[in-house]
């Protein structure tokens, strides 16, 4: 049934009452934020900031950054033409339900190389697997989303470390979204390996040499106000909620330009130490008419090498230019493409399958009614 | 379709195919030839299956399939060749001809059916094929030609055929075009055209055709002494031979009138005068307009006869004294040899009697009419044109219209008694066929118009006289004065250009397809072009005539047609 | 003859189809002949349209200006947008008798095109008297006075070749014959010819 309009009339109207004063009072606190910002970092330069030891060492209960090398209210242009090749992976995948016929998992790694002002199109690998079980064969039971969607992530850095090539330039990797992955740490045994697997092939990228990014495009998180809430944390009534950092950093960052390098501070940092710990900073990609604010994060690696930084910086501005007023990295963008499963290919794989399985004499269940249900065809009209 | 520029009409090949039309509306004929290669008056042959359509063609129409593509000029749009082929397919002329004759050709020629078919000809199954008054109309996409000589040679006859004679010549191929002279005397004819048309030329031709064939006696009232001898071409300067000139006093004589006549300073052959017995009352009824005679004329002549007699009246009356008086018991009396007195004495009124005698004084002063000439002249022309001889009666000084009137008149009167007595002698087995005579007279119109038409003499001979061997050869600027009922007799008309719409009405008065041939006269060229129409001509043909000059006359008497035997001749001058 | 394939079939009914081509292929140009080879024979075919989709990507990069050469290519052989021809049929041949009617049945999927070379443009529009000119000018959705031009410059060129200059004028008086009743399309169509045909 659709929707109740004339129920939401009212809702709707409230709706924009409400928008419009937390409107407001977003515009006070991003004031106050970025006063603090800039208290903060005079504090700092000055040494007399008096609540820095609270963010010294890593607060596990604390999400939130904590000031690095830069001072943090420092922003950051590049001008740089350095020579550089870009990787870039994506994944996507074909998860099961209880309603399928047969139980189908799969993930669809992209891997695409470029190597600017080379004038040769890039080279991109697909690679398509079934999820496999601990004794390695395709697993035929219904796997969890949660797991799939870590192996396909374990995957995607695997290609990122593990396509090699010859060249003597710096090779950036590019991931979609941030390094730090959501589904660690669980209990379970599968999690475990795979999670250590994955620090594992990070290793590796820094071992190669590589520097590696992970880009998230519109960033909710309110890491560098929460680090202000807990310095400030003294000053009474103090309520920065609401505003996230990218409000922050709209009005702080020109565009092209980066934000101050910030380490992470989370709940899972302890599992990313010493090269691995994650750090971020924020990069405005946008136009002077519409800024655009996204989060970078980085390894330690990378963030302790300032020339790595501008080379990532540089080569996001870059990737972000060619798609024009909707920046967002070309060979990103190209990843998913090329990784994307659609809903078709799903119905066409279990089609395959499915024939293949009745030549080979296999029974096979079919779908649920439930299912089927969902999928009745919509009213026609005659012709 | 041919290059405009530089191709010229292949005579063997076709000019176009027949695209509409019918028998009422003429036919039209696609050119695949530039239209400036066909003209009107082009002698078209049509060939539709076994047949062959003879027509001439009377209208060219431009046309396009697309009224815009006749609009539009392409030449700045588009390259020339593509130009061309655009103007080929879309933009056409067509050819309007009027079909007259249809002839069967048989099947192709050397073909086992063309074989066949001449068989059945020789063998008197079928008929030989002749041409025909159109009956039919070709089929859709038959190939029309312009006529090469053959087709000419199959309608209008050969040359080298007795009887037939080259008027003139086709105006694109200048194949000959021939009259049969023959055909030509049997009904009486027509030769018109406006002034300077060279109406003149062309009756000499003919004359000199008809002389030579000697088929026929030709009698020509040379109003304007132009005929007889040797003239001078008012516009070219150049000298016209003269019929007696090119053909000796043997053959042609002129007549002058009147006992001293001179053609310019030249003495006739012999000399044409009337007696007082020769003037008939209706010869002076018909000078009714020209002697503003009086209604009470006819009375007046009929007491004159009734007292003197048809052949004394004229000497009686001429004799009367007018206004002559005595006196009487001391009161003037008209004179006993008076006019009023014989009036008087006849039931007829003085005044009306005195004002015809008063104005037959013209005629009385005539010196060619006199009491007792020395002998018949007029029986002496009579004669001669029995023997064979050609008369050319030249008027001399006498250029009057009277003189004309009232000369051509009584003349023809005498002669076509002559030959009605002959006819019907003939007829009833006493004597030999009467000689065909063809009377020319020019200024047709003072003869033949309405008024004078019922009471000269000519009229009938257009009218009846055929039958006794006497045809009219009229020459005319002004056919349109002409009565329509002599107009209608006429067999072959012979039309140089013509201005005015009633002349060209009046010449094509009853005649099929008068409509199509109407522009066709109004566009003739000044001098030299001639549509020959009617009885006389199988169909409707536009020639250029020929140049009478010393070349016409050589190709005369180089004729093969008949050779000049000198003591024939004399037998027949002299036959005692 | 060419045995070089220029694409593949994707679609068609019994007047045309469209061919998919990959841009590496050898690829016709507007008003190119090709000749698709079927079991019976071969069906015959003009280009009359080719067309490159765009997408949501292309058209943003398109807007952005400036693109270095990678994406250009890398828009044009990696992603996954065939060039796609349609095609307008003419003829067919069945056992090297051409006829110039509408095939009996049309290709199949996936069955390839070639382009025809200069011997095949002869000994097709030999064949019969320009009665092919009929499917093109009965068209209403192609253009075909473009076509017919384009089409007319390559067979020209052929029968030339051939030592029969004067086809050109030939066909161009035959086009005339069929369209000189419809005085707008003949204009236009007589426009594009002459443009391809200067004096």
């Amino acid at each position: 049934m659709p929707i109740n309009y004339i129920n939401l009339q009212p809702q709707i109207k409230d709706y924009c009452e409400q928008a419009k004063s937390t409107n407001k009072s977003r515009t006070l606190k991003i004031d106050q934020v970025l006063d603090l910002l800039h208290r903060c970092a005079d504090e700092i330069s000055s040494g007399t900031l008096n609540n820095i030891s609270t963010l010294s060492s890593p607060n596990y209960k604390n999400r939130c950054a904590r000031p690095n090398s830069e001072c943090v209210n420092q922003s950051f242009k590049i001008n740089n033409n350095d020579q550089y090749v870009l990787l870039a992976s994506d994944g996507s995948q074909i998860t099961s339900t209880h309603h399928d016929a047969l139980p189908i998992s799969l993930i669809n790694i992209s891997g695409i190389f470029y190597q600017p002002n080379s004038r040769k199109s890039p080279e991109i690998q697909v690679s398509s697997e079934f999820i496999r079980n601990a004794e390695n064969n395709i697993s035929l039971d219904v796997i969890s989303e949660d797991l799939v969607n870590l192996i396909r992530d374990v995957a995607e850095v695997g290609m990122l470390a593990n396509w090699h090539f010859k060249t003597r330039l710096p090779i950036i990797t590019i991931s979609d979204g941030p390094l730090e992955l959501f589904h660690a740490p669980r209990a379970s045994a599968d999690y475990q390996q795979l999670f250590q697997e994955y620090l594992e092939t990070l290793e590796k990228i820094h071992q190669e040499g590589r520097i590696l990014g992970g880009y998230i495009d519109k960033p909710r998180a309110n890491l560098v106000i929460r680090m202000l809430e807990i310095i400030y944390q003294s000053i009474s009534g103090l309520d920065l909620s609401g505003i996230s950092d990218a409000d922050i950093f709209f009005r702080l960052l020109e565009p092209g330009s980066r934000s101050a390098i910030f380490q992470l501070n989370s709940p899972s940092s302890n599992n990313y130490t010493g090269p691995l710990a994650l750090h971020f900073f924020y990069l405005n990609v946008g136009r002077k008419d519409k800024p655009w604010i996204v989060r970078v994060e980085i390894n330690k690696w990378a963030a302790d090498n300032i020339i790595n930084v501008r080379l990532l910086h540089q080569a996001l501005l870059d990737q972000c230019r060619l798609m024009g007023s909707q920046p967002y990295p070309y060979i990103l963008h190209r990843a998913h493409e090329e990784a994307v499963v659609h809903l078709d290919e799903k119905e066409k794989l279990t089609a395959l399958l499915s024939f293949s399985l009745q030549q080979s004499g296999v029974e096979i269940a079919s779908k649920s009614y439930k299912s089927s249900a969902k999928e009745l065809q919509n009213r026609t009209r005659m012709k | 379709m041919a290059d405009k520029n530089t191709e010229k009409t292949n005579i063997n090949s076709p000019i176009g195919y027949v695209v509409g039309g019918g028998l009422k509306a003429n036919l039209h004929i696609r050119l695949t030839v530039p239209a400036y290669s066909v003209q009107e008056g082009s002698f078209i042959v049509i060939k539709s299956g076994d047949w062959q359509f003879y027509s001439i063609a009377t209208d060219l129409q431009l046309g396009a399939i697309d009224p815009r593509f006749a609009d539009d000029k392409m030449e700045n749009r588009l390259p020339p060749n593509i130009v061309s082929l655009l103007q080929d397919q879309t933009l056409y002329t067509n050819l309007v001809v009027l079909p007259s004759l249809m002839l069967e050709s048989g099947p192709k020629l050397n073909s086992p059916e063309h074989t066949l078919w001449q068989e059945s000809i020789d063998n008197g199954e079928k008929e030989q094929p002749r041409p025909l008054p159109v009956k039919t109309v070709p089929v859709h996409h038959a190939k029309a030609f312009l006529a090469n000589k053959g087709n000419i040679a199959e309608i209008f006859g050969k040359e080298t055929v007795d009887g037939n004679f080259v008027i003139g010549h086709t105006r694109e191929q200048k194949h000959p075009v021939c009259i049969n002279l023959d055909k030509l005397i049997q009904r009486s004819s027509g030769i018109f055209g406006a002034t300077g048309s060279g109406k003149s030329f062309l009756t000499r031709i003919i004359l000199a055709g008809l002389i030579d064939h000697d088929q026929s006696s030709v009698l020509v009232y040379d109003m304007h002494n132009e005929y007889g001898l040797d003239d001078t071409a008012s516009d070219t300067g150049q000298n016209v031979i003269g019929l007696r000139s090119a053909f000796g006093r043997t053959k042609v004589q002129i007549v002058g009138l009147g006992s001293s006549a001179d053609i310019r300073g030249l003495s006739p052959d012999f000399n044409l005068t009337l007696s007082y017995k020769d003037i008939m009352p209706e010869d002076v009824e018909m000078l009714t307009r020209e002697l503003n005679l009086r209604e009470t004329t006819a009375a007046t002549l009929d007491a004159l006869v009734q007292k003197f007699g048809r052949s004394g009246w004229f000497s009686a009356f001429k004799s009367m004294k007018h206004g002559k008086m005595i006196e009487q018991d001391g009161k003037l009396t008209p004179a006993p040899d008076s006019v009023a007195f014989w009036a008087n004495q006849n039931g007829i009124h003085p005044m009306a009697a005195e004002g015809l005698h008063s104005k037959l004084k013209r005629l009385f002063n005539k010196p060619y009419i006199i009491e007792n000439p020395p002998s018949d002249s007029i029986q002496a022309v009579t004669d001669s044109l029995k023997k064979g001889q050609h008369i050319i009666l030249s008027f001399g000084k006498f250029e009057s219209d009277l003189d004309y009137l009232l000369i051509s008149n009584l003349l023809t009167r005498r002669i076509r008694t002559e030959w009605e007595n002959m006819t019907n002698q003939f007829r009833n087995g006493k004597v030999s066929e009467p000689r065909q005579l063809v009377i020319i007279i020019e200024e047709a119109h003072k003869l033949l118009n309405r008024e004078m038409a019922v009471q000269t003499t000519f009229s009938t001979i257009a009218r009846e006289m055929r039958k006794y061997y006497v045809t009219l050869l009229i020459i005319d600027q002004r056919p349109s004065q002409i009565y329509d009922e002599v107009m209608s007799q006429l067999g072959t008309r012979i039309c140089g250009w013509l201005g005015d719409d009633d002349d060209v009405h009046a010449v094509l008065s009853g005649l099929a397809g008068r409509d199509a041939l109407r522009g066709m006269l109004a566009r003739l060229q000044p001098k030299e072009e001639v549509l020959l129409l009617g009885w006389g001509v199988p169909m409707p043909i536009l020639v250029r005539s020929r140049r009478y000059d010393a070349d016409f006359y050589k190709e005369i008497k180089h004729s093969i047609k008949r050779k000049f035997d000198q003591k024939t001749a004399i037998n027949a001058l002299y036959p005692d | 003859m060419n045995d070089i394939t220029a694409g593949r079939l994707l679609r068609s009914n019994t007047r045309g189809c469209v061919v998919g081509c990959h841009v590496s292929q050898p690829a016709p140009v507007f008003g190119s002949m090709i000749n698709i080879p079927t079991k019976t024979g071969k069906v015959f075919g003009l280009v009359h349209d080719i067309h490159i989709d765009d997408d949501g990507l292309v058209r943003q990069l398109a807007a952005a200006g400036n693109l270095p050469d990678e994406v250009i290519l890398d828009n044009r052989i990696n992603r996954n947008v065939p060039v796609e021809m349609s095609i307008i049929f003419i003829g067919y041949s069945i056992e090297n008798k051409i006829s110039h009617s509408l095939p009996p049945r049309p290709p199949l999927s996936l069955d390839e095109m070639y382009i025809c070379d200069p011997e095949d443009l002869r000994n097709f529009t030999n064949a019969g008297h320009f009665g092919y000119f009929r499917h093109v000018i009965s068209r209403q959705d192609i253009p075909a006075g473009e076509l017919l031009s384009a089409h007319l410059q390559a067979a020209s060129t052929a029968q030339k070749v051939g030592g029969n200059p004067n086809w050109i004028n030939e066909a161009i008086q035959e086009i005339i014959i069929l369209l000189r009743d419809n005085h707008e399309l003949m204009t236009n169509v007589l426009g594009a010819i002459g443009d391809a045909f200067p004096a």
